[in-house]
């Protein structure tokens, strides 16, 4: 059998190779300004052949990789919904040919106790903290999903498809590599892949080229100031998922201690990471302002344990408070003593737009951006634009929290700057009177000495009408939220679009030489 | 890490966790008492990575070019046709990927429990007491329904006036849905669909990459493609010279940023937009929202807030795939590439080429039963390993190939994991005679002079009594041997699941190292088999692999594979 499949292979034809698009590309868009032979805007095939061959670039598609610590998301570029969402769950991770996770009894068999480092880790594809990271098992994890993902969802055929890969920015450099190893190691065999991190994409999903993305992760909270494309200024906290979770464990424990556990078997109806992610994602929520109060009701959940079919009652205002907790809490001492995973997001956000320049701070202040798997959390994005703007208006933009004894001296300070501001301002303005209203007297005035106003000038304005046709006004300074599509989404346009990528690894150079070598990755 | 023991994983050896113990190791493994395993050269069936190393022996292959054994990880897979496994009709490739691979045919799945949904007629008086206030229907109205769960599409008021065309009817409320949101409530800017907020970013981007210019460059395979060549060639036909062409290209405009809903941009303040949907969760409760898994189940339902949000999904596709070699590239497996044909055309199994290992008690307490015929649907119960009380098994070899096979295993002396036992395999060299047919055995078995051997030996079976319960096993004695199979005895210690206590106090680390998870307690001998057997070369194989590539037809060849197999033997008892 082997034998006729031998040559079978030998004569199997070669696979199909295609004009590079950028060639073809051309066609659509040519330079406007630089001297050029009038290109064919029709394409000669529309003349000579079947018009199937202008699409047939179009097809070009690329595969979409987002990968987080806790899942991973595979589709086809130009779509707006991954096709899938693999998440990594200790069932994901049993042996072939093992189903017990489809038995009844598997549940109860799972590891009671968690400590605190512990918790949610078998949910974990990765941490950023190496140390303790197995990264064998991490390469199987992922090769495993990648694997799964493509014979349920993706279902290819063998033709290689170029690949973007969306990752947390500042993600380990082994964890780079073991993904990318993955990727290329695959069958789908991707001739390169292009990195991109998820701060910036979460700011192509939402149309803005500047802007401040505050991701709400699961290990980390990270706040990105994007500028241009680029990220420019970041700030990290662990108030974050796994902090979350772990607290709406402690008030469910709580819960469950005072309304079921009077029987004394502790343990059967001990809360389960499982329990508690899932209360958290189906029922937390954060109230608009911290005083605002919502009328108590009691909001009826299951027992912690499948096979106990008890509920727990608890106040709906409670469920809101390990958002509150964990995200927001508020600060009793001064906010100076705390380094960043103390402080509550919304101070990081501001120390985040206080560190940047003023131009891009304005721009950022008004170009919010809440992504991250809890920002689906109902009330946190209202929440968290609100406090910020109070803080601003609180605070405003000043590095020095406290001037301590100086206080007095910087006040005067500031008032004869702003005594001087106005002072300008108050000059000003009767000369923009005396010009425009004594214009017919400048008769006798030589051309070089007559006073202008560029700016009152009805000709320049007329210019800058014109100009400013058709365009909006940027908003600046004011605090505004955008929605985001997403960083999976925005992954999807970037490759939808053909933009090449920074950071393109090839597979031939990436087997050759690493990530190190690898068409200039690091 | 089964449930049912005794039974017998193995580790294909393309991972880097069953590798073969070292090649020093392995050269003395022909004086078969030298092949010994320190303990961490041995694969540990209790780390977490052994998950994705071990496979059943029927789930891996065989690749005959490289001789060696073949995993999910180290074949690749091509799809051979698309097919809905509700319907059972196979899926044009062309039209795979554009229906999101799922089944464009009235296959839906219920978007509550993932059972099929049916297509169930409402006729008009059961509408009118479901809904008393929706009188002016067609005549007969037709919902999907889910057998199991009871969810139908009524719940998001979804019904059809025809039963077939579900797709199609059912996209068009979908659109309709969609879009009607927002004529209701056009200043809330909120409901506006993901997918169309996505296509008019699209076209928005497109529209500044067009406009902000040469970032694409049509001549990159051209000569054209510098500007210095390109001035070169004007000036060498007079045109304009490169600085006056440099200024005649203004510098582009950068591309700006959406600014409008239309573009694509949303923006939210510090309204409160959120209040409906908390007030919401706070009187509907708990039901009301959806599971993960509903969630996950399609696209439609990844953001979805609230259980009656649920749209459903059609049936997922499947596929049939063959199977490569991924190093030689020879197909493996495949089926024949119709639907519903189940045959398979190129199917090697790595059950018919690698010896396979089975494990039982030497004096087993209760009868052992096969896992396959268990049709109980509740665990057979097993019986609890005795820490420390030594047992002894029976390792029987059977070999599938049609040549005598010379095997050496090897084991580390204790267990790796937490529990560590004691393990000695008694004969750990010796020979497996050929398979063959099952008509040979008994052929051969009636030639022998002691012919009622197999009599007694049932006999012996049924009462209970016989000579071999006597026997002693011995060191460096094979226990039992028949054609194909041989069977060694293995002894093992089981060791004990608490540490002893100590006088030392243990640190807090000490104690969480010695909690036990889940299958810390399952007795597991990983055993390094490495087989050595010798095959004929046929004509017109003389130029398959690199190291027979000199081989003549009609000699004989050497060949070798090693492997590791996982026997899990029982529970431990606490």
């Amino acid at each position: 059998m082997a034998s006729s499949t031998a040559d079978y292979f030998s004569n199997r034809p070669a696979i199909r190779t295609r004009p590079p698009t950028s060639a073809l590309a051309g066609a659509n868009a040519g330079p406007p300004h630089s001297p050029r032979t009038p290109l064919l805007n029709r394409s000669i095939s529309s003349q000579f052949g079947s018009p199937g061959g202008s699409y047939r670039v179009e097809q070009e598609e690329n595969l979409i990789y987002e990968l987080g610590s806790q899942h991973l998301s595979a589709g086809f570029a130009g779509e707006s919904r991954p096709r899938c969402i693999y998440h990594f769950t200790p069932d994901s991770g049993r042996s072939v040919g093992d189903y017990r996770a489809c038995g009844p009894e598997c549940r109860r068999k799972r590891r009671k106790l968690q400590s605190e480092d512990d918790w949610g880790s078998e949910h974990e594809l990765y941490r950023s903290d190496l140390r303790a990271v197995d990264l064998g098992l991490v390469e199987d994890k992922l090769e495993r999903a990648v694997r799964t993902v493509h014979i349920d969802y993706l279902q290819l055929d063998t033709k290689p498809r170029k690949a973007v890969l969306a990752l947390p920015s500042l993600l380990p450099t082994p964890l780079v590599e073991i993904a990318l190893k993955v990727l290329f190691n695959h069958h789908a065999q991707p001739p390169s892949v292009v990195l991109l991190t998820t701060p910036l994409l979460a700011c192509v999903g939402a149309g803005l080229r500047n802007g401040l993305v505050v991701e709400l992760g699961w290990e980390e909270t990270v706040v990105t100031a994007v500028g241009e494309y680029k990220e420019v200024a970041q700030r990290r906290s662990v108030r974050a998922g796994k902090m979350l979770t772990r607290e709406m464990a402690k008030l469910l424990q709580e819960e469950v201690k005072t309304q079921l556990q009077q029987g004394g078997n502790a343990d059967e109806s001990d809360v389960t990471f499982e329990y508690a992610e899932e209360v958290t994602r189906r029922m937390a929520w954060c109230r608009a302002g911290n005083n605002s109060d919502h009328t108590s009701g009691l909001i009826k959940l299951h027992s912690p344990s499948p096979d106990d079919l008890r509920h727990i009652y608890t106040p709906f205002t409670r469920l809101s408070k390990p958002v509150e907790d964990t995200l927001l809490p508020t600060a009793s001492t001064s906010p100076t003593d705390f380094d960043d995973h103390d402080l509550s997001i919304t101070h990081l956000v501001y120390r985040v737009l206080l560190s940047l320049p003023l131009d891009l701070r304005a721009l950022c202040t008004s170009r919010i951006i809440i992504t991250g798997g809890l920002s689906a959390i109902p009330g946190l994005k209202p929440r968290l634009l609100q406090d910020l703007s109070s803080l601003i208006e609180q605070r405003g933009w000043d590095h020095v929290h406290s001037y301590g004894s100086a206080t007095a001296h910087h006040a005067k300070i500031l008032q004869e700057r702003s005594a001087n501001i106005t002072a300008i301002a108050n000059r000003q303005t009767p000369e923009v009177q005396f010009s425009s209203s004594k214009m017919p007297m400048q008769e006798s005035v030589p051309h070089v000495e007559r006073i202008h106003d560029d700016v009152q000038d009805p000709v320049t304005r007329k210019v800058e009408g014109e100009m400013r046709k058709g365009k909006a006004e940027v908003v600046k300074t004011e605090v505004r939220g955008v929605e985001t599509l997403g960083a999976w989404a925005g992954a999807s346009l970037v490759a939808v679009l053909r933009v090449k990528g920074v950071h393109e690894a090839e597979r031939e150079e990436f087997w050759k030489h690493g990530l190190r070598g690898g068409g200039g990755m690091l | 890490m089964t449930t049912a023991f005794p039974s017998s994983l193995y580790a294909c050896p393309c991972s880097d966790l069953s590798s073969a113990p070292t090649p020093s190791s392995k050269r003395a493994s022909i004086q078969p008492n030298t092949l010994e395993l320190s303990g961490d050269q041995a694969f540990n069936p209790h780390s977490p990575r052994a998950n994705y190393a071990l496979y059943p022996l029927s789930d891996l292959l065989y690749c005959e070019e490289c001789d060696e054994i073949r995993c999910p990880r180290c074949w690749t897979e091509e799809i051979l046709y698309w097919y809905c496994p509700n319907c059972l009709f196979d899926v044009p490739s062309s039209t795979v990927k554009g229906d999101g691979n799922r089944c464009s045919r009235s296959c839906y799945n219920c978007p509550s429990c993932t059972t099929p949904l049916q297509i169930t007629q409402v006729s008009h008086r059961d509408e009118g007491l479901l809904k008393p206030t929706d009188a002016a229907g067609g005549d007969e109205t037709y919902v999907l329904q889910c057998q199991y769960c009871d969810w139908s599409s009524l719940e998001i008021d979804v019904r059809f006036s025809k039963p077939t065309k579900i797709t199609e009817q059912l996209a068009k409320q979908r659109k309709a849905r969609v879009s009607g949101k927002e004529d209701t409530a056009p200043s809330d800017k909120k409901v506006t669909a993901p997918d169309d907020v996505f296509a008019s970013l699209v076209s928005f981007y497109k529209d500044q990459l067009d406009e902000s210019g040469d970032s694409r460059n049509p001549y990159s395979n051209s000569p054209y493609n510098s500007p210095a060549n390109l001035a070169r060639i004007m000036s060498l036909y007079g045109g304009l010279s490169y600085n006056a062409l440099k200024k005649t290209r203004e510098k582009p405009q950068p591309m700006r940023e959406a600014l409008g809903a239309p573009e694509g941009l949303f923006s939210f303040g510090t309204d409160r937009s959120d209040t409906e949907i908390i007030s919401r969760m706070q009187t509907s409760g708990w039901d009301a929202t959806p599971t993960a898994e509903q969630q996950l189940s399609a696209p439609v339902n990844h953001d979805i807030r609230f259980a009656d949000e649920l749209w459903p999904s059609a049936t997922q596709l499947r596929t049939r795939r063959a199977k490569r070699c991924k190093n030689c590239r020879h197909i493996i497996a495949r089926q024949e590439p119709k639907v519903g044909n189940m045959r398979y055309k190129i199917r090697l199994l790595a059950m018919n080429y690698i010896p396979r290992l089975s494990i039982r008690p030497l004096h087993p307490t209760m009868p052992l039963t096969n896992p396959a015929f268990n049709l109980k649907p509740e665990m057979p119960q097993h019986e609890l390993l005795q820490p420390h009380k030594a047992q002894q098994y029976v390792l029987t070899i059977r070999n599938a190939l049609f040549e005598t096979v010379k095997i050496s295993l090897a084991t580390p002396a204790t267990t790796p994991g937490k529990v560590a036992s004691r393990v000695t395999i008694l004969c750990p060299s010796f020979t497996v005679g050929p398979a063959g047919d099952v008509w040979d055995e008994a052929l051969s078995a009636s030639a022998e002079p002691n012919s009622d051997g197999g009599r007694k030996a049932a006999m012996a079976s049924l009462t209970g009594s016989s000579e071999s319960s006597d026997r002693q096993p011995e060191a460096g004695k094979i226990w039992e041997r028949t054609r194909n199979s041989t069977s060694v005895i293995v002894e093992v210690v089981p060791g004990a699941l608490q540490q002893p206590p100590s006088i030392v106090r243990k640190t807090d680390k000490e104690l969480a190292d010695e909690e036990l998870e889940e299958d810390d307690d399952v007795l597991e001998v990983p055993v390094y088999v490495r087989t050595e057997w010798e095959m004929e070369v046929k004509p017109g194989e003389s130029v398959q692999a690199k190291k027979d590539a000199n081989a003549m037809p009609g000699e004989k060849v050497g060949k070798e594979l090693g492997y590791w197999v996982v026997l899990a033997v029982g529970r431990i008892a606490g």
